[in-house]
């Protein structure tokens, strides 16, 4: 990482700097909800909220909307006029993602912004955001991204990376054409000193080593899900799993989605809905027949999806440790646990 | 940029009715939309939603397509309901199709199973603009019962083609059947297969498709040279809503059509 750009500003000075950004950009970033915090549009810099680590859903929603209109029709006069109006993008900084949620965008890129049949509405909402990722200087509980060969100082998918300085100060950096150009639009000047530079290499140094736990090895892990696949690995968690889908709706990865049409009279519109692997109607044929028809089947896809097939299709592992479905499974299934016991299974 | 997502306008022009829950729709899309035979497209009836289903309609014409479509669910309830005139919508073409040149210079052996005829009509339409290319083409077609067999005219047509055998079976005759009873793999042994020179193309049914593999893998038949219509709810149609997962593969990029060598060893294959 190039340290020519790195800038600094007193902690307490963050408000008004994105006051600053704010009147050239719409920003979007982690704000105080009851006893947790969601990312929404600010309108002042005191709203964000950057204490708690990750936020309850994650910014997924901002680039794959849980809803979307796709088109508008109307029916009448023997006709169908098709609509293809959308939402206009305005340009838009994503402030405050931890490392995980901006690695886990450049995973939902890979199956969106495609060569052929590229996801239009997906891309434009990415082209028009920058994204500005805080490091983490500690831990939840339910994270993992170590695991995953991640870490907490991470910089994958992030155009600037802040990194909190012992001394109550931000050392701002960016990483790409795109962060460049939003500190010169937020007018941050270049104001690093030397001790400053070593200051942040020493913070990034920490975060990144403050986790030792071993990396899992994806094609090693992706081999032995295909041997196992008929094994009675998957004969337990099923049991207890309520098919709520809380935890692919919370996933910063997941991204299975269902076309549908919701129509009154003659007009109406195409609707693109989060869907999940969780549910039984998620691969049920028109006629009746269903390839997963029971929950455990539905289990074993998801950790396939994540573990195996992502590996085989984008060559990385679809998780990113975050640990939401850690965190908010209402029967405590624990992802950690299902790897640790992947990497532990002897049978076949 | 276009969306992916958002058809074309398409105007029903002409409804046949092929058996009491199947029919063929007559499509004239607003722009040519040319496909290869074994892709699928993406029907819309505006309001109840679209659904994926391969033109039984020759490749070579684009401004019109057929498309044979059993009642099943919502989006083909009403379409069975629907009369010529009707507004509708498509996109596509998705998937591979069949490679038509890795069939050349072979003898080609169909089997189809109920409503599977549909696509392999295209297929045999594709055929017959080739027909010197192959040497031999037997068609083993079976349906529950004879009011089940679509196409029954173009079936006794394509039989007295040259270089074409076409045999007919059905689960249970009736008082009018006269041909073979049984499923359609009873028809395998009534054909003398060549099977060193040999390309099987199989649509039906998931159990169908099961049965036929399995006899046809016994009997020798290569398993590079045997293609499935695999089928799986599909939404997207272009490699991204996850719902068409089969093994390492999205059925709507990677198939609809494989060859059995690629899915043999994916565990859950004929569920």
């Amino acid at each position: 990482m190039s340290v020519d750009q790195l800038r600094i500003i007193p902690r307490k000075d963050l408000p008004q700097w994105l006051d600053q950004m704010l009147s050239s950009f719409t920003v979007v970033a982690p704000t105080p909800q009851a006893d947790y915090t969601n990312f929404k549009v600010i309108t002042s810099g005191d709203q964000v909220d950057l204490e708690s680590v990750n936020t309850r859903m994650s910014p997924k929603h901002l680039f794959f909307p849980k809803t979307e209109r796709l088109f508008g029709f109307t029916t009448d006069r023997q006709q169908v006029d098709l609509d293809g109006q959308r939402e206009d993008i305005p340009p838009r900084v994503l402030f405050g993602l931890r490392p995980c949620d901006a690695r886990a965008v450049t995973m939902l890129d890979q199956v969106f912004d495609t060569d052929i049949f590229r996801d239009t509405s997906y891309v434009v909402r990415r082209q028009a955001t920058t994204i500005v990722t805080l490091a983490c200087n500690r831990l939840a509980a339910s994270c993992f991204c170590t695991r995953l060969g991640s870490n907490p100082a991470d910089t994958v998918g992030s155009d600037v990376i802040i990194v909190e300085l012992p001394d109550n100060r931000l050392a701002i950096q960016p990483l790409t054409s795109k962060g460049q150009d939003l500190l010169k639009t937020a007018d941050l000047p270049v104001s690093a000193t030397a001790p400053d530079i070593e200051a942040f290499a020493q913070a990034i140094h920490t975060a990144q080593n403050a986790d030792s736990t071993e990396p899992i090895d994806p094609d090693q892990l992706a081999r032995k899900l295909t041997t196992i696949y008929e094994s009675d690995f998957w004969d337990h968690d099923h049991q207890r799993c309520l098919a709520c889908g809380t935890c692919t709706y919370l996933c910063p990865t997941c991204h299975c989605f269902d076309i549908a049409d919701e129509a009154k009279d003659t007009t109406g519109q195409r609707v693109r809905n989060w869907d999940s692997c969780m549910f039984g109607l998620f691969t049920l044929h028109a006629s009746g027949h269903n390839p997963r028809p029971v929950q455990k089947h539905r289990l074993r896809q998801r950790i396939m999806h994540k573990f195996c097939y992502t590996i085989d299709r984008y060559n990385q592992a679809f998780c990113v440790g975050c640990g939401r479905c850690v965190s908010r499974c209402p029967v405590n299934i624990d992802l950690r646990e299902i790897l640790n016991q992947l990497e532990d299974y002897q049978g076949g | 940029m276009r969306s992916p997502y958002q058809p074309i306008a398409a105007t029903l022009e002409k409804v046949a009715e092929e058996t009491p829950n199947i029919k063929t729709f007559w499509l004239r899309p607003a722009e040519p939309l040319a496909f290869r035979t074994g892709q699928f497209v993406e029907l819309t009836v505006p309001g109840l939603g679209e659904a994926p289903f391969t033109p039984s309609s020759s490749p070579a014409v684009a401004e019109q397509m057929e498309v044979t479509i059993m009642k099943a669910g919502t989006v083909t309830d009403r379409l069975h309901e629907l009369q010529s005139g009707a507004k509708l919508g498509l996109r596509g073409p998705y998937g591979k199709g069949y490679p038509m040149e890795d069939m050349y210079g072979k003898e080609l052996l169909i089997m189809g199973g109920g409503v599977g005829l549909a696509p392999l009509r295209s297929l045999l339409y594709q055929v017959f603009e080739d027909i010197d290319k192959f040497s031999r083409v037997m068609l083993l077609y079976g349906a529950k019962t004879p009011a089940d067999l679509i196409y029954p005219e173009q079936l006794k047509e394509w039989s007295k083609r040259e270089k074409f055998e076409v045999l007919v079976s059905v689960d249970v005759g009736d008082n009018g059947w006269t041909g073979n009873v049984g499923v359609v793999t009873t028809l395998i042994p009534k054909v003398k297969l060549n099977l060193d020179k040999t390309v099987a193309v199989v649509c039906g049914p998931p159990v169908m498709m099961k049965f036929a593999t399995l006899e046809l893998i016994q009997m020798g038949m290569a398993k590079d040279r045997l293609y499935l219509s695999m089928e799986k709810n599909m939404s997207c149609g272009v490699g991204k809503c996850g719902h068409c997962r089969l093994g390492p593969y999205y059925v709507c990029q990677d198939g609809p059509v494989f060859t059995y060598d690629k899915i043999e060893t994916l565990a859950g294959l004929w569920e």
